[in-house]
Formats: C-alpha cells, structure tokens, sequence
C-alpha cells in the first residue's frame, strides 16, 4: 500500500501520550531493575557457593565494619524516602521542597559513596589476594557503579526540575528515577547481607 | 506535541542522518547489516582453519586450542546472530504492533554502537594474541594469573562485558517498546508471530545477560589481579560457580539463537499459506514457552557435578524441541488449510525445518550408535541447533520483510540459490564433529569446515545488492507483494519515518486479513 502524507496520523493524543510514557517509564524501570537485581543476585549467589566450598571463608584478614556497613544501609533507606519526597513534591506542583528532597538525597549519596570507598580502603587486602578478595571487590564495585550512574540519572533529573522541564503533568522521568534508585538500594541491601551477615 | 508536529519532528530530525538516528527503521538496519557482518567474519576465520595449529577437529569450534574457533563463535555466534535479531526485531517489530516509534530510543541507538565497540574490542583481542581460559562452551573457566593470563584474554573479556552490555540494552529497548508502544487496540493477544516471541526472548535475554556479566566480571578480575576465583577449578563446588553463571546465559542464549527464527517463520508461513495460523495460539504459547524454558536450561549439564539440581537437569532440553515441534506442526497445518505459495521466505522454513530435524533425529539415535568422541559429536549438534537454525531462519526472515527493508523483495532464483548455499555451508560446517564423533578420521576437518565456511559466505554476500539497492533509492518495488496479513504491510515500502499515516482497525493479530480470502474449512488449495 503506498504512503500518503496528506492523511491523517494515527497517533494517540496528548493524554494518551502522557498514560503511554508512563507505562514506558515504569516498563523500563522495572526490566532495568529486573536486570540490576540479576547482576546483583548472581555474584551474591557466586559468594555463597564460594563461602559453601571453601575451607577459609572469609578470609583471616578481613576487617568486618559492621558500624559502617549498617549506617550505608541505614544512608541508602533514607534516600529512598527522599527520593519519593522529591516525586510526590514534582505531583503537587512543590518545585521548591522538591529540590530541597534532591539536595539532600544527593549529599546522602555522596555520602554513601564516600562511605563505600572508606569501606574499600579498609579491607586490607585486594581483589587479587585471595577469592573472597575477588567477589567482594567485584560486588561492591558492581554496587558503587549503580549507585554513580544513579546518581547521574538524579543529578539530570534535578536539573530538570530546576529548568522548569518537569511538571506535574510530566513527571514520568521523576518516577523513572525513583524506581532506578531503589533497585541500587535494593543491591546494597543484598550486598550487605551476603557478606557482613551471613559473612 | 500534536500528531502533525509529531510527524514533522520525527521527519526533520532523521532526515539524513545515520549516526545520531533514534529512528528504529535505521537503528535495526544498522545493527542487521553488523550482525551480518560479523557472521561473516566468523566465516572468513573458518576459512583459515587450515592454516590453524588446533590438529584435531574435536577442539574445532570450543575454542581451547584453536584461536581461530574461537574467534569463528564469538563472531558468529554471541554478536552476529543476537545483533542480527535484534536489529531484524528493532526495524520490523515496531510496525507489527502499529508503534510509531520505538519507546526508548536514545537506549537501542545506544546498543547499536555498544555492538560496534565490543567488535572492535574482539577484533583486537584475538589480533593481539590467543585469549586463553575463555571457552564460554567449556564447564570449565581457566583463570588466575600463570600460564592462562595474557592481555588477549584480559582484552576478550572486556569485549564479551561490551557486548553483554549490548545485547541487554537492545533487548531492554524492545521488551519496553512492546509493553508498552502498542498503538490502540493492539492488545498483547493481538500482537504477530513475530513480535510476541521476540517479547518472550527479549525477557529471557534482560533476565539471563546479568548473570553472564556477573561471571564475566568475575573472571576479569581474576585474570586481572589473581584471586583464584576460578583458578582452583578442581573442586566441583566451583566448577559449579562457573556452570551456573555461564550456563544460566549460555543455555537459554544457546536456543535462545533459534526460539526468534519460530516466530519469523511463523509470519512466513502465514503469508505464504494465505491465512493465519492455525491454532495461532497455540504457536504462540509454545514459541514464548520455548523462550521461557531455556532460561531453566543451565541446570541440565550440573547432573554431571552431582549437583542438586540434577533431577531437574533432563526436562528442559526435551521440553525445548518438543515446542518447537508443535509450532512446526502448526506450520503444517496451516499449509494444509490455506492455499501455499512459493514466496522467497519458504525455502527457509523448509531449510529450517530439515536442520533441526537432523539434529533431533541424530540426538535421538544417539544412544544406539558408537560414538567415539563425546565433545566431536556435541560440536556437530551445537553448529546446527546455534548456527545453521538461527541463520536460517534469520535469511527466511530478512527475505520475508525484505519490501520493508530494502523497498523490494528478493527474486524467487536469488532467494533459492542462497537458501542452497547456506544450507550446504551449514551442513559443511557441521560434518567435521560428526565425522570426529562417530571416530572418522579428524585430519581434514579443517578444510570441509573451511568449505562450509566459504559456501555460508557467498550466501551472505548475496545481501548485499538488496542493501546497495536501498541506498541508492531504488525502491521501486511493490508495497507488498504477498498481501501480507500483519500490521506492517499497511504502510508503504520502505515505510516513511512516522511509520504510518493511517492504521486500520485491529480486532485481531491478522488485521488485514479479509473475510473473502477465508478458504472454507477442508479445502485444500
């Protein structure tokens, strides 16, 4: 059948557009987060399997910074009630609280990351010392990588907000975020029992 | 945006330009022609195999002696065949469910070049050296530091990260567009052949290339910094780490190469039979439960390890074929009833249909024959069910849409006489595990491999005047030339970049199938 251009188009309209880019955004939060969670779940099921067949698991130098770990988890629960303060300020129309919720979820990333490297440092050994050495250098640079391109994702949304570009009518990007977020959080938490509870 | 402004912005910004394209029709060609590409570079390496030092076929194509193997399946088989699928599936699947365009565009845009990289990468691993301890078919990872570590293999596996990263956008971006680009009255019942398998192995493939990258990531490290990870590989307690971590990639992607060709040629046979499917649903379920049940594929081979989940290791391979043989048999069913004509898809089914009969045929007479080599003959059965059926099936396909890709279809001849010399390059290709298998003489192998090799080649080649045809402009063919069935033969060939001016009503997955072509039941044509 030939194309005219001179028909009309059967494209949806405004408020179908809108429903659309929400099931779009949701949709990509979700197999994106699915895809997370694998990567995530097959190194923490790569450390449990290793810790199953090793005699010396964990290793004899490793340093277990409860405190430090548990206040990581502690940072990334407290971003994601910030993180959904910022969405539902963007739904109300509160541009103001909301980018009052990104400053202070994005300094609690900082944070977070700032918290993770420490933990880095402080394992005393490296990712080639022994295998324990390899997951858990491999699990936690999995995790600091989400949470840095999650960042990027909050940071772009945060100036978004700030441009005017995000409104009430138009937030699927905000609600795209937030999903994201939580999957990172989600890794943490995955993370963190696998290697400082179940050690 | 209204729909006009729509229309225009897609138009203005596409216009032209090839590299920053978020136009799906662009996109999915690109990453076809890559795809091809990269089969036939994995063809021109197995064309050196008799210069290679591998000696014994039985290593041919694992990878763990031979270089050339290996860089002939990283080629062909994990980017070739999935780029080819997913660019086929990015152009073709958007219009088969009336979207006008893709849902995350900038994410398949990003896929495409993703590809590219990880290629380049490849290239240079195996140019710089033999990338050791890296046979993705092997129960076993070779790595730490020692005799295993060189920086080919360092550099492979960066490259297989890139195009695992690749292979999940692409899927990710099809899997969203699916959910949730389908225009009015395309409900998820309603979708093609073609596109509901592509929603089954696109979930599969955002589920399973994770893990596969978690593996991956592991060894990097490994063969980075030490660790033993995998090093110590004497136990089987880590072996079968490794088994899960690949295998739960490298099963479903094993079959996954060959679940999307059932749903391809499923819209082929439609066509060529002049009416639905018959038992539509039915095709539909088994082909989307194929997808599904090689994703609990890689506890097959664990039996082996004394694992736990050994008993449940023997369904899924027979599960696999058995679904496969009832879309088939609804392939037949539908010739039965409709009224078949030769279009130049056909011969593809027909092919298709020939190499997996074979391969079940040879894994079913198995038990009763002397096999002498184990590895040879699983060589023989993995060439066919991961390299002959996909391509196949991904020509049938890619000569089905050919109007929509190129603006015409191929002649009739041309069609068949590539479909003679894929056919033969694939059963070429396959013969040396076989002769190895059953205890032939493994001397020559390299060079039947290498004729099968240059064969599946020219057949390739022969694409390329379609595609030299369609940059030139010449797209005076006809619109659709089989009185297509599905969505995407509403619109023009090749379609404009908002897709469609107008759709028709769609109460069913056949939208332009009318109530006068019915063949009335029991009349054969």
């Amino acid at each position: 059948m030939a194309a005219t251009t001179s028909t009309p188009l059967a494209l949806p309209s405004g408020g179908e557009t809108s429903a659309r880019n929400r099931g779009t955004v949701t949709a990509a939060a979700i197999a994106a987060g699915a895809g997370l969670g694998m990567l995530v779940g097959g190194l923490v099921a790569a450390y449990l399997a290793m810790r199953a067949g090793r005699v010396e698991w964990p290793a004899e130098n490793m340093h277990f910074d409860n405190y430090t770990a548990t206040m990581l988890v502690v940072t990334l629960l407290m971003t994601s009630v910030t993180i959904e303060w910022a969405a539902n300020a963007i739904r109300n129309d509160l541009r103001g609280q909301s980018l009052v919720a990104f400053g202070i979820t994005i300094a609690l990333i900082a944070a977070f990351l700032n918290g993770l490297w420490y933990l880095v440092d402080k394992l005393e050994f490296g990712a080639g010392a022994h295998a324990y050495g390899t997951v858990v250098h491999t699990m936690f640079f999995v995790v600091g990588a989400a949470a840095v391109v999650g960042l990027g994702y909050i940071l772009l949304t945060f100036l978004r907000t700030a441009g005017h570009q995000l409104t009430m009518a138009n937030f699927a990007l905000m609600r795209s975020t937030a999903w994201f977020w939580h999957f990172v959080v989600g890794a943490w938490i995955a993370v963190y029992y696998a290697v400082y509870i179940t050690k | 945006l209204t729909d006009t402004e729509t229309r225009d912005s897609t138009a203005a910004t596409d216009h032209g330009n090839w590299v920053t394209t978020g136009d799906h029709k662009r996109i999915g060609l690109l990453l076809l022609y890559g795809g091809l590409l990269a089969i036939l570079a994995g063809c021109v390496a197995a064309l050196l195999f008799p210069f290679d030092d591998f000696g014994n076929g039985a290593d041919l194509w694992t990878g763990a002696r031979s270089r050339l193997g290996s860089a002939t399946v990283t080629a062909a088989l994990i980017i070739g065949i999935p780029a080819a699928w997913l660019g086929l599936a990015t152009y073709v699947v958007p219009l088969q469910i009336g979207a006008t365009r893709l849902a995350l565009p900038r994410v398949q845009a990003m896929s495409l070049w993703t590809f590219l990289a990880g290629g380049i990468l490849t290239a240079v691993a195996y140019a710089s050296g033999r990338p050791a301890g890296i046979a993705l078919g092997s129960g076993v990872a070779a790595g730490a530091r020692g005799e295993h570590a060189n920086n080919a293999s360092e550099l492979l596996l960066g490259a297989l990260l890139v195009i695992a990263l690749a292979t999940f956008l692409g899927a990710l971006g099809l899997l969203v567009t699916i959910l949730s680009a389908r225009t009015e009255g395309m409900t998820m019942t309603r979708m093609p052949a073609f596109s509901w398998v592509t929603f089954g192995w696109t979930t599969a493939l955002v589920l399973s290339t994770p893990v596969l990258a978690a593996g991956l990531m592991l060894l990097l490290f490994e063969h980075r910094y030490g660790g033993e990870a995998f090093g110590a590989a004497d136990t089987n307690a880590v072996r079968r780490i490794w088994q899960h971590l690949i295998w739960l990639f490298g099963r479903p992607e094993s079959l996954l190469l060959m679940v999307p060709a059932l749903g391809a040629l499923s819209d082929v046979v439609s066509t060529s039979a002049r009416r639905p499917l018959v038992g539509f649903p039915v095709a539909r379920a088994a082909s989307v439960a194929a997808a599904a049940a090689t994703f609990f594929i890689w506890a097959s081979r664990t039996s082996a390890l004394r694992s736990a989940y050994a008993p449940f290791g023997s369904v899924p391979p027979l599960v696999v074929p058995a679904l496969a043989g009832l879309v088939v048999l609804t392939w037949l069913g539908t010739f039965a009833k409709g009224r078949p004509r030769l279009t130049p898809g056909l011969p593809f089914v027909t092919g298709f249909v020939l190499v997996l009969g074979a391969a079940g045929l040879l894994a079913a007479v198995s038990p009763l024959i002397d096999i002498e080599d184990a590895n040879g003959f699983r060589n023989g059965q993995i060439t066919l069910i991961c390299f002959g059926a996909p391509l196949l099936g991904l020509a049938g396909g890619v000569h089905h849409w050919a109007p929509k890709l190129w603006g015409r279809a191929a002649p009739l001849p041309a069609a068949l006489l590539q479909f003679l010399l894929l056919l033969g390059g694939v059963a070429l290709m396959a013969a040396p595990g076989y002769i190895v298998g059953f205890g032939g003489d493994g001397d020559e192998v390299g060079l039947i491999a290498s004729a099968g090799a240059a064969l599946t080649a020219l057949g390739l080649l022969l694409f390329v005047p379609a595609a030299v045809q369609r940059a030139r402009r010449r797209d005076d063919g006809e619109g659709d030339p089989y009185d297509g069935l599905t969505l995407e033969w509403s619109t023009s060939s090749p379609p404009p970049p908002w897709n469609f001016d107008e759709l028709p009503e769609i109460r069913s997955a056949h939208p332009l199938h009318r109530e006068d072509d019915r063949v009335p039941e029991g009349v054969n044509a």
